[in-house]
């Protein structure tokens, strides 16, 4: 009985003070390879080959210090044609395997469109978006968009995607 | 011997002792005012200089709210302000050629939103109604009037290293002829209240007079003043490095991304995507159907949901990505520190890659937190303003008083300089502490070395010289 109160100093002032420490110092925590504390990363799946009338399976993976990142507060995906943002689609997304949500839908017409996977967890949030053309013209646009996006020209014409 | 002389023997070297231990009391007393006097005649004019312009610069936001209210509050207060977006395309439209690096969105109904933008090569700042997207005025930041006096504070309006090592070197001076001062002033005989914290007004225009003048108000405000100069150290160049050190090696800092200025992170999402989704544009085009592109960058209305998610509190500012790798920054600019948050944003994905809060800092990034509030007047309001100024304008008259005082005792052919002390060993011994004080501030200790070395080389060898100095 004695020795254990005795002993209790021992243990709690190092605790204490490592406490104490703690609140001190700044909260820096593990880095990973850019130097980066842990934070959600995404890559997301267009089709291949888009077909107008077929279902196309959109897909995002979601992970922390790559650990996929399951069961999704919200998982729900965007679909909607470039300058008719108001009639945007919202699709809710299926969890296929750890980390792993997709959505199935098909385009009727051709255009430029943009898919964004609207993803909550606990852990935060994310909301990538990617741009698909289907049809001749499309294509072409795209390409016109693309190339502004990467020589940060200024948006052509027909604007960004909102 | 007997018990009478005995007594007799003791009571003479009691009194030598109280003697010899006077003659250092005063040794030392000479040899600290000596430095104090020339520390105040070199650095008065620097710190009457930073006195004045850091007293205008404190009352920054009622002075700049006054003379630029027409672009700082809106005129109408709408219903909803327009979503940032929609505010920069509006602006963007009306003003071709811009391109917006920031939006900083106040929570103040009646603020206006400030827009950093580029004009044609040109930075500036735009003021925009968030209820209407129309620009209320331009300013550049740098060219405000109380801009004026922040330069004049930080660079002596001329600018360059120089300008910033005097300002360093009067502030290290400033902190030392705050210490030698409460030496000085300290108490010695009976004390009392008059001449310690009561000046005597008995004899206006006298020696006395102006002396309680410098070391009265000088007292009252040492401890607010030792707080102002301290508190600016962190932005000066050598002592600034030094503090910054000091706090990384002892792990309390910020962490790591805790400003929008400076290094920031790489959106990770690019670095891992778009290389691999752009060969289409070359290969694909023989096959016409559908192609996919790569990641598109939010949108400022995004970010806003994500901060407003993150709980990040208004007013703060939104920072664009710089380039492809960029990143979006989400600061805050509260006056006060603990609301202190930095994001950054992977511009392609939305995922929060750094969020720094005050409560992340380290104990010492903390405490400079605090101390730059304090320093700028923002800590509590009017009350911190009010104790700035008074510090201010208290250092004014003390700087004043004092050229009084020199000019009162000033003999003809003379600097009036206080006699330097027989006792050599004081004039070391003092010396030596003052290398210490010159060890913790490098620019002072290099300031004081050059001293010792003029000393030696030039004043000691000419006659005339050492007369004038009271060498």
């Amino acid at each position: 009985m004695n020795r254990s109160i005795k002993s209790r100093p021992a243990w709690v002032l190092p605790l204490l003070l490592t406490l104490m420490l703690c609140g001190c110092t700044a909260n820096t925590t593990q880095t990973d390879e850019s130097g980066l504390p842990p934070h959600l990363s995404v890559n997301l799946h267009l089709p291949n080959k888009l077909n107008i009338g077929i279902p196309q399976v959109f897909s995002v993976e979601v992970s922390k210090s790559n650990k996929p990142l399951e069961q999704a507060e919200a998982a729900e995906f965007v679909i909607w044609q470039e300058d008719k943002k108001e009639s945007a689609v919202t699709l809710a997304a299926d969890e296929q395997s750890p980390g792993l949500y997709s959505v199935s839908y098909v385009i009727d017409t051709e255009g430029v469109y943009y898919v964004q996977a609207r993803m909550k967890f606990e852990d935060g949030q994310v909301m990538p978006t990617k741009r698909f053309a289907i049809g001749d013209h499309a294509i072409e646009r795209l390409i016109q968009l693309e190339s502004a996006q990467h020589s940060d020209a200024p948006a052509p014409a027909a604007g960004g995607h909102h | 011997m007997s018990t009478l002389q005995t007594d007799k023997l003791n009571s003479i070297t009691t009194d030598s002792k109280s003697k010899m231990s006077a003659g250092i009391r005063q040794s030392i007393y000479q040899s600290v005012w000596r430095w104090h006097f020339y520390a105040g005649i070199i650095f008065a004019p620097f710190l009457i200089i930073l006195a004045f312009s850091g007293a205008v610069y404190l009352f920054k936001p009622q002075i700049e709210g006054y003379l630029y209210k027409d672009m700082l509050t809106v005129r109408e207060v709408g219903s909803t302000p327009l979503a940032p977006e929609i505010i920069a395309e509006k602006v963007i439209k009306a003003y071709p050629g811009t391109s917006i690096s920031s939006i900083t969105l106040d929570s103040n109904p009646k603020s206006s939103y400030k827009l950093s933008v580029n004009r044609d090569g040109a930075s500036t700042t735009m003021y925009v109604d968030p209820y209407t997207g129309h620009a209320l005025g331009m300013l550049d930041s740098n060219k405000t009037f109380t801009a004026f006096f922040k330069k004049m504070h930080s660079e002596l309006v001329i600018g360059g290293t120089f300008a910033n090592r005097i300002i360093e070197l009067a502030a290290c001076w400033a902190i030392i002829l705050i210490l030698t001062g409460l030496y000085l002033w300290w108490p010695r005989k009976k004390p009392g209240i008059w001449g310690t914290i009561m000046p005597r007004f008995s004899k206006p225009g006298s020696r006395l007079f102006w002396r309680d003048l410098h070391a009265v108000p000088a007292f009252w405000i040492s401890i607010v003043l030792l707080i102002i100069i301290v508190s600016g150290l962190p932005w000066s160049s050598i002592m600034g490095g030094k503090i910054d050190k000091l706090a990384n090696s002892t792990n309390t800092n910020t962490p790591p991304f805790a400003y929008n200025f400076g290094a920031k992170p790489e959106s990770v999402t690019v670095a891992k995507d778009i290389a691999e989704d752009l060969p289409w544009a070359a290969e694909n085009l023989s096959v016409p159907g559908s192609i996919a592109g790569g990641y598109v960058p939010l949108g400022i209305n995004d970010i806003v949901l994500i901060a407003d998610e993150q709980q990040v509190i208004k007013p703060y500012t939104l920072t664009m990505p710089s380039g492809e790798t960029g990143v979006y920054t989400v600061s805050t600019s509260h006056p006060t520190p603990v609301y202190n948050a930095t994001l950054h944003i992977d511009q392609y994905s939305g995922a929060v890659l750094t969020d720094v809060r005050f409560a992340d800092y380290g104990i010492m990034a903390k405490a400079i937190s605090y101390g730059i509030a304090f320093h700028e007047g923002t800590l509590f309001g009017l009350a911190n303003q009010l104790l700035g100024l008074i510090a201010c304008l208290g250092l004014i008259l003390v700087c004043i008083s004092s050229y009084m005082m020199w000019r009162k005792r000033q003999p003809s052919g003379k600097l009036g300089a206080p006699a330097k002390p027989k006792n050599n060993k004081i004039t070391i011994g003092v010396l030596i502490i003052m290398l210490v004080c010159g060890a913790i501030m490098p620019l002072a200790g290099l300031s004081i070395l050059i001293i010792i070395a003029l000393d030696f080389v030039i004043l000691r060898r000419i006659k005339s010289l050492r007369h004038w100095f009271s060498i």
